[in-house]
């Protein structure tokens, strides 16, 4: 038999513009399928020469769905420019925005981009597949998701004046000190978001255990490794902390790290098909050093979450999933986990009298010319590396993104996929809509697209191994 | 209770004139009308259903290829028109990062029991690519754009 290649071209449902090929070998079997990322990023260089105070405004606005995250990591790397010790308060209330915005963020990737897949089943049609089909199958699950994204929006507008690219976090600090009706109005509200957290906890569990079995062997299981910020003794961590990596048994591959020597323990792959890098542990090599980051990666590096609710959810997790989580489809669960954690979090951090204060911003010039700051996005852990002049103004730039880094483990996710659902050459709906619920598993957000660049269908191409097309599908 | 005119620009601010809708809407939100809500945002999201389901009427202000865009005079310019109910509110790619403003009332109707009467303005775009500024092509249109708007803001309130 010939070699072909599948083409799903774009994926939809997930943030930017991606495709997938899945080529096969000369047996019809599945060699290997690849997620291409075919829109270039450019935003680095786009921030050169731009006064590094204005860096977390400027990243803030690459993305709508994640602001925040960059806002922080931007905001973190310019601290370290000034070399400042911010005051605790602002702190705080950096570490207040990133919990709202990791509600927000998960929110919208579990009861809007994740749900009709869930609920419906991968065989439903295409058509009612969807938000639309969510609202008709449980209506309130699609309200609760709104109120979510509400309350994290409404929360992050009221710390930074906007919902989203808030340049409230500047380097030093943050701009306001904490309202003290918002302490309020957010502390009346939490019960009514643990409410909705705990029920698609349950909702969800209730799937794994009835229906969804298969899915957590299939949907990117595997061993692999996994980075994220942890706090003193191991605590689930979202701002501060350092870096830990672990491997899928749950040993230590390294710890302790600072993110100012990223560079001798990661590496970044480049590969011809995809403007996404592979980011990679550099003495395991490529292959053997790829790592998950996000959710379930936070989950797994942790010892404990730290809060009572979240710990219990934890706890279940662990016993369903092992110590190490590896199969990618409780990234779900471990976002909902994380919602739990987020409102217990906010929660903690309200209560706290040291949140009010007024000194919320310390100042200097510039006093160092590199610098690295890390927070962690609802996807996983950011990096802003800046090196910067005399003046402050920026020479050189280097992010590294969530989804980049968890890009080896999505392209191994839909090889495993396809594997196994691939049947003869028939290119069937329930083959593709599992290869694009396997990509969503990750929430990746590839922010660069412009809305104007219009809709994207589901595009799917066959090619022979002279690179003609030998069939083709298309769904709006 | 919600606005009786919600104003909602779309776009990218860092994709060059994708932004349009985004500029003219915070330029609109230092109008101080009584009873004109305005939000700009970089890409519609569902949690804007509800606030659609309670506003009077919602004009959305996007931008459209070039190409595409014509205002109602034959000429490329900004173009002003009503969002029938129902349309182009199916698809798989529904509610991605690329939710369209028919979407999301038909999510308004559907979750929150109403859809508001409402408009689209599309403003013609020349160039996304990274970048901070209007092409001088889209920056032309934004007085025509401006000006569409108030007419807009003052026939309906």
């Amino acid at each position: 038999m010939e070699k072909r290649t599948i083409l799903i071209d774009p994926v939809t449902r997930i943030e930017g513009h991606a495709k997938i090929s899945i080529h096969l070998d000369a047996g019809g079997a599945v060699e290997s399928a690849r997620f291409h990322v075919v829109e270039y990023r450019g935003f680095e260089k786009f921030c050169e020469g731009r006064p590094f105070t204005e860096m977390a405004a400027i990243t803030a606005r690459i993305c709508g769905i994640c602001p925040v995250s960059h806002l922080l990591a931007a905001a973190k790397t310019g601290d370290k420019i000034l070399a400042v010790t911010i005051p605790p308060a602002a702190e705080k209330l950096r570490r207040l925005m990133n919990l709202a915005q990791i509600c927000q963020s998960h929110a919208l990737s579990f009861f809007h981009l994740s749900s009709p897949d869930l609920l419906l089943g991968w065989d439903s049609d295409p058509a009612q597949r969807n938000l639309f089909g969510l609202i008709a199958a449980d209506p309130q699950l699609a309200r609760s998701g709104i109120r979510m994204r509400q309350f994290g929006q409404n929360l992050i507008e009221a710390l930074g004046g906007r919902k989203i690219h808030a340049a409230w976090a500047v380097p030093g600090g943050v701009r306001t000190p904490l309202a003290p009706e918002v302490r309020e109005h957010t502390l009346a509200q939490l019960p009514e978001m643990v409410t909705i957290a705990e029920a698609a906890l349950t909702l969800f569990k209730r799937l794994l255990d009835e229906r969804l079995g298969e899915e957590l062997e299939v949907f990117g299981s595997f061993p692999s490794l996994f980075m994220g910020l942890v706090g003193p003794d191991g605590l689930w961590e979202t701002y501060g902390g350092s870096l830990r990596i672990i491997d899928s048994a749950g040993a230590v591959v390294a710890e302790g790290w600072s993110e100012d020597d990223y560079a001798s323990v990661l590496a970044e792959a480049v590969e011809p098909w995809s403007y996404l890098k592979f980011p990679y542990v550099h003495s395991l090599g490529p292959e053997a050093g790829s790592y998950r980051v996000g959710p379930l990666a936070r989950l797994n590096v942790c010892e404990r979450i730290g809060t009572p609710r979240a710990d219990a959810e934890l706890i279940e997790l662990r016993q369903r999933g092992g110590r190490v989580v590896n199969a990618s489809f409780l990234y779900h669960l471990a976002r909902l986990i994380e919602i739990l954690a987020c409102l217990e979090g906010i929660e903690v951090l309200l209560n706290d009298p040291e949140i009010g204060e007024r000194h919320v911003r310390a100042r200097a010039g510039v006093n160092a010319h590199e610098a690295v700051g890390v927070s962690e996005a609802p996807r996983g852990t950011l990096f802003h590396h800046y090196r910067v002049d005399g003046d402050g103004l920026i020479e050189k730039v280097n992010l590294i993104i969530a989804t980049g880094q968890n890009n080896g483990a999505m392209n191994r996710t839909v090889t495993q996929i396809a594997r196994h659902y691939l049947d003869g050459e028939h290119l069937s709906e329930a083959l593709l809509n599992r290869v694009e619920a396997g990509i969503r598993c990750y929430d990746p957000c590839l922010s660069c697209s412009t809305h104007a660049a219009g809709s994207m269908p589901l595009q799917v191409r066959l090619y022979g191994p002279g690179g003609e097309l030998l069939q083709e599908r298309l769904r709006d | 209770m919600g606005a009786d005119q919600l104003v909602i620009g779309i776009g990218n601010t860092l994709r060059g004139d994708d932004g349009v809708g985004w500029r003219l809407a915070e330029q609109v939100r230092g109008w101080k009308r009584p009873f004109l809500e305005v939000s700009a945002v970089h890409q519609l999201t569902p949690e804007l259903a509800p606030r659609l389901a309670a506003a009077g009427e919602v004009l959305f202000i996007d931008a459209c290829f070039a190409d595409d865009c014509w205002a109602h005079d034959g000429a490329p310019g900004p173009r002003l028109e009503p969002l029938a109910p129902g349309d182009r509110a199916g698809g798989h790619a529904r509610l991605s990062h690329h939710t369209t403003p028919e979407a999301l009332l038909a999510l308004a109707q559907r979750l929150y029991g109403r859809r508001p009467p409402a408009w689209c303005l599309r403003i013609p775009a020349h160039d996304d690519q990274l970048g901070s500024r209007l092409s001088p092509a889209t920056a032309a249109q934004l007085g025509p754009a401006r000006r569409a708007l108030r007419r807009w803001l003052d026939r309906h309130a």
